[in-house]
């Protein structure tokens, strides 16, 4: 596993060398998805929730830092902090009803709320641009524009790095066991103490923290941010993409985010089909590979 | 007061009554036997007490404190504990997993120090407690397991092991000889008296009457959620009402 991860990190690091712009682009494009795809390892891998609604803390994530850069002059690396913690705020919010509701009740709040997000940017102009969609400076640090998406690609590999790490110790930890042990049965770890409430809510934060981050580094990436990027089925292929990567594992995390980066470059021939492509995927990959692309084979454990 | 008090417990699903007026009392450090025949609501009223359910009518008192004011996750704490009739395993678990997880309530770690990996020493402390528990239980060979790769009987083993590993004082025990064949449940009947010996206050619903009128001190006998008996083995066995029951449960098969 070790030697995997190593053999992972030295392909990361190479990728860039010998691509175009256009290489280096979808290369950054992997890693804000995999950011997501990290935080839905969290939400639905650990906690065993559905969010059909990540597009909405995205939004937020990017939006939060967008503004907060651009009208409060706050640094960029400030900046993704902000839109990570607005998103969780609101993520922590969407799971309260996690006090009184069971089941796939949640899954549809999450629906609702990106759908509300969605509208709310798009009326209200005078702070998000509104249809007119909203400018964002290029990434920098301390004072350096990261002005090629080569460079820009580093920080967002540390960065993935660095949280894929945090939710490799989530994972082995009592409050991450607590949460698989939920997903797991509901009944028996809340006889064993574990607060159902409690963990949902956290793993909702968190999930939707990183979710934030991503949307943050995706609309620095991108250059400028327009609602109909953050509808449903963004929220869709967010979901796709942790299912085909799988849900238990960082490098589950990812592939499918590099699937979910490419794909576009081959199904954009298929045009209105391509979301029916996605899901005729999205079938097949629960029906044959039930641990995603990172785990033909592999159990969901506790830790290790 | 008694140990644990149940005082005219009602409730219904959808209308139909499952529990009516239910109320006896349960004395520290004996084994009551709750049994009746199918569908008599012996498992309703052990998930009214460990808080599964709420009970739409009546009272629950362990050692004076009302238990209905408790949250499901808050019992443990109070050193309650419970086992299940169809298992309920962390099944892509191992078995060391499971029982750690049993002792999930006294853990206090901040979430700061578990993301940056600083919980080490909290991980290792819950899995030799964890360790200790297999031990006494004999199942330490079986460890690194996955839960489900055990047989039936060893599985019902681990999920004792993950209520015990937290030392509660009082165990309800919803069918633990269910599945098993004699010479098994003979050597759970063993069991549950020395969880006795250790000084547990059990309840114990089980449908294997052998077991039941070996081990119990007192028995509570159920019928159409209402209680038709109550005593000590002798005189329950005896009792009109409850061979009635049982007859009535025969015929109906």
């Amino acid at each position: 596993m070790k030697y995997l991860w190593l053999g992972a990190i030295a392909l990361l690091a190479l990728a860039p060398l010998g691509l175009s712009n256009y290489g280096w682009y979808i290369l950054c494009v992997t890693m804000v998805y995999a950011l997501v795809a990290l935080s839905l390892n969290i939400l639905t891998g650990m906690a065993g929730q559905i969010s059909i609604g990540h597009a909405g803390f995205w939004a937020l994530g990017a939006y939060g830092s967008a503004i907060a850069m651009t009208r409060l002059g706050v640094p960029f690396v400030i900046a993704i902090f902000v839109g990570g913690t607005v998103a969780g705020v609101f993520g922590a919010l969407v799971a309260l009803p996690a006090l009184r509701v069971t089941g796939h009740y949640l899954a549809i709040a999450t629906l609702a709320f990106a759908i509300l997000v969605q509208q709310v940017l798009f009326e209200w102009e005078s702070v998000t641009g509104g249809r007119q969609g909203l400018a964002v400076p290029r990434p920098s640090l301390a004072g350096y524009e990261l002005q090629s998406d080569f460079s820009y690609y580093y920080f967002l590999l540390a960065l993935f790095l660095a949280l894929a790490w945090m939710t490799r110790n989530l994972r082995g930890s009592f409050t991450g066991r607590s949460m698989m042990a939920l997903r797991m049965s509901p009944v028996a770890a809340q006889c064993a103490g574990i607060s159902r409430a409690r963990h949902i809510i956290l793993a909702f934060a968190l999930s939707a923290f990183l979710t934030g981050v991503s949307g943050a580094l995706y609309g620095a990436l991108i250059g400028r941010l327009s609602t109909e990027t953050f509808s449903l089925s963004a929220s869709l292929s967010f979901l796709t993409m942790a299912v085909i990567g799988g849900l238990g594992s960082e490098v589950g995390a990812l592939l499918g985010a590099a699937f979910l980066a490419a794909a576009p470059e081959v199904l954009r021939q298929f045009k209105d089909a391509e979301m029916v492509i996605y899901g005729a995927i999205l079938v097949l990959c629960v029906l044959f590979l039930p641990g995603g692309l990172a785990g033909v084979g592999r159990r969901w454990t506790f830790s290790k | 007061m008694d140990f644990l008090e149940i005082e005219d417990l009602s409730i219904a699903f959808a209308g139909l009554r499952a529990l009516e007026r239910v109320s006896f009392n349960v004395r520290e450090g004996e084994i009551l036997g709750l049994i009746g025949p199918n569908g008599a609501g012996k498992s309703t009223l052990l998930n009214c007490v460990s808080r599964v359910h709420t009970p739409t009518g009546g009272g629950v008192r362990y050692r004076g404190e009302d238990l209905l004011k408790k949250a499901i996750h808050e019992l443990p704490a109070l050193r309650i504990r419970r086992t299940f009739q169809n298992l309920e395993l962390f099944k892509d678990a191992t078995v060391r997993e499971n029982v750690a997880m049993g002792t999930a309530f006294r853990h206090r770690g901040s979430i700061v120090a578990e993301l940056f990996g600083l919980d080490g020493s909290a991980r290792r402390a819950v899995d030799e407690r964890a360790d200790k528990m297999l031990k006494v239980l004999e199942l330490a060979e079986h460890a690194d397991t996955k839960v489900t790769a055990l047989p039936y009987g060893l599985q019902k083993s681990v999920e004792l092991a993950r209520a015990l590993a937290s030392e509660p004082k009082l165990m309800l025990l919803d069918e633990p000889a269910a599945g098993m064949n004699p010479e098994e449940s003979r050597r759970v009947g063993e069991l549950i008296l020395r969880l006795k010996a250790l000084g547990i206050t059990l309840v114990l619903v089980e449908h294997d009457m052998r077991l039941v009128m070996r081990v119990c001190d007192r028995i509570v006998v159920l019928d159409h959620g209402e209680k038709i008996a109550e005593g000590d083995p002798q005189t329950v066995r005896n009792d009109p009402a409850v061979v009635a029951a049982y007859l009535g449960e025969e015929a109906d098969a």
